[in-house]
């Protein structure tokens, strides 16, 4: 029996990134996507076996860290990752300091580095 | 001062020597009387004529000359009142004279005479040259030959002398007057003159004052240029400066803007390498042509993003670009998409037709760039910035209306003042404004502010189609 995939929810306000993203982890992962945070934050709701988020920062209404800071108040055993464009910024470097977050992505995207830490 | 004064004036001064000359011997010529013309002392002025051998024979004695001598000062003397004729107080001939005056003042005596009036008695003339002791015969064959007239004809002829002396006399004061006229004229010329000459001299020295002046305006002109260009220059760099600054300001957003089409590539690059690592082509098909979509997608907004950051950046001074100014102002929006896209609207409300001016593509860039950013900082967290574009006759008009927190009407006055800015350290050079202004002002155009604090800012930005 193959070991049944393990589910992301991943966030981002582009298509395009969200496509790019189900292309290169599907294979070994369950990907959900949303747009923005409270997509997020429903997604998490309908999925409680989803153990990995991944989120943008610069999205609508709600920013990547604002996100997770709501989901992980609910879900505080899931693991939480930034992918943004940004370079690293106050907001995200205080969020690894807390542990709000596992660890900060920068795009453009580096699959094995993602996969290595997912794998972990 | 007249040099010319009375008691110097001699007689060849005021009249042509020549001339009387001539007349002398055409009077004695026309008369047969002796005649001279002497000074007032009895020397003579011109040549005798006439003058008869008798009157030499007697002045050849020692008193015969003696007489001859006193006879002559004694009718010099008696002029003064006049012309007057007398018996030669030696010979016994007949002599006569008249004055040449001027201003009543003798410059000469006209003496005329030898002249045996035929009522004298020979005896006496030959007692005579017994007395002085002359040889009688020679004396007497002379006196022959001596002009003889009756005395009444010798007064005659004085009377016509006196004329011909007043005459001279009138003459003479007339030359005196030119003379003393011309003195005065080469007077008042030389002083004339002098005063010229002083006065040339003055302008001399001030001319050359003048021209150190100018020597010195010139160099300060020179200088003034030089510092004017480096001004000029100075104001370019600072206009450089100021976009490099801009684009310091937008890097973080630009960046971001680049960094997500980049993983749109990123991400394609993966799938097409893991689908050519298994030859899966016909299987992937249709993914493959989503993969190709997201690499042009990604080229696209990239290229877009750089090209707008070069026509904001492109360092030009030229003034005749064709500025198109919904492309700029969409270029700008390119840039600042990053800023607005989740919290402001952009609410387009463009001319139909295309705004095309002639100007400085990059500098309008810096204005409508500065512009917009000063309106996505004024609004905290949701907002709407409206751009409207108006085409009139020979100008265009372009509106940038926001809902943020406006600018009070203390700040207003100086929000075109360099260094002037009311923003956090890292936010704005407070430069922005200033080199906005500085840059419609130099499209001929206008730039106005209108704002209400709580309510938001308007700003007008009028430009002409040509320039």
């Amino acid at each position: 029996m193959m070991k049944e995939k393990s589910k992301i929810i991943y966030v981002d306000d582009e298509d395009i990134n969200l496509l790019m993203f189900e292309f290169n982890f599907s294979d070994h992962h369950e990907v959900i996507t949303g747009h923005n945070g409270a997509e997020g934050l429903e997604l998490l709701h309908k999925n409680p076996d989803a153990d990995i988020i991944i989120s943008d920062m610069n999205m609508p209404n709600m920013t990547g860290i604002e996100f997770i800071r709501r989901a992980k108040a609910k879900y505080p055993d899931k693991s939480f990752f930034i992918l943004t464009g940004y370079e690293i910024t106050e907001e995200i470097r205080e969020a690894l300091d807390s542990g709000l977050i596992h660890k900060y992505f920068k795009k453009p995207f580096n699959v094995k580095e993602i996969k290595a830490e997912l794998n972990k | 001062m007249l040099n010319t004064s009375l008691s110097n004036i001699e007689f060849t001064d005021l009249l042509d020597l020549k001339t009387i000359q001539k007349f002398q011997d055409t009077f004695s010529d026309a008369t047969g009387i002796a005649s001279v013309i002497t000074k007032v002392d009895g020397t003579p002025i011109t040549k005798p004529t006439n003058f008869c051998t008798f009157c030499s024979l007697i002045r050849q004695t020692e008193k015969g000359l003696e007489n001859c001598s006193k006879s002559a000062t004694a009718i010099g003397k008696q002029l003064k009142g006049g012309p007057m004729f007398h018996k030669c107080l030696s010979g016994g001939l007949w002599d006569a004279g008249a004055n040449i005056s001027v201003k009543g003042q003798n410059i000469a005596i006209w003496l005329i005479g030898q002249v045996y009036a035929e009522e004298t008695d020979e005896n006496e003339i030959l007692e005579y040259a017994r007395d002085i002791g002359a040889d009688e015969n020679e004396l007497m064959e002379e006196l022959k030959k001596v002009t003889r007239m009756p005395l009444k004809q010798f007064e005659k002829i004085l009377n016509l002398l006196h004329i011909f002396a007043n005459e001279l006399s009138n003459k003479a004061y007339q030359n005196l007057q030119l003379k003393i006229h011309k003195e005065h004229l080469e007077i008042l010329v030389n002083e004339k003159t002098q005063k010229i000459e002083a006065t040339i001299q003055e302008l001399k020295i001030a001319n050359e004052q003048l021209k150190d002046k100018n020597n010195i305006i010139n160099q300060r002109n020179i200088s003034l240029n030089t510092a004017l260009q480096q001004l000029k220059e100075a104001q370019a760099q600072i206009i450089q400066s100021e976009k490099l600054v801009s684009l310091g300001i937008l890097t973080e957003g630009v960046a971001h803007e680049i960094n997500n089409p980049l993983n749109f590539i990123m991400g394609a690059y993966y799938g097409l390498e893991k689908i050519h690592s298994q030859k899966s082509y016909e299987q992937n098909s249709e993914k493959l042509s989503v993969l190709i979509d997201a690499l042009k997608t990604g080229v696209d907004r990239i290229t877009t993003i750089v090209s707008g950051l070069n026509e904001f950046s492109h360092d030009s001074t030229s003034h005749n670009e064709k500025c198109d100014l919904h492309a700029i102002i969409d270029n700008c929006l390119a840039m600042l998409y990053n800023q607005t896209k989740h919290r402001i609207s952009i609410n387009k409300n463009y001319e139909e037709n295309n705004l095309i001016i002639n100007g400085n593509s990059s500098n309008l860039h810096q204005v409508f760039l500065n512009i917009l950013l000063n309106s996505i900082q004024a609004i905290p967290k949701k907002g709407e910035i409206t751009i409207k574009t108006i085409s009139q006759d020979s100008n265009v008009e372009i509106l940038f209306a926001d809902d943020g927190e406006g600018i009070s009407s203390e700040n207003l006055k100086k929000i075109t003042d360099p260094f002037f800015t009311t923003k956090e350290p890292g936010k704005g050079t407070g430069l922005g404004l200033s080199i906005s202004y500085k840059i419609i002002k130099e499209h001929n155009g206008i730039l106005l502010f209108y704002s209400e604090l709580g309510k938001g800012t308007l700003v007008t930005i009028k430009l002409p189609k040509m320039n």
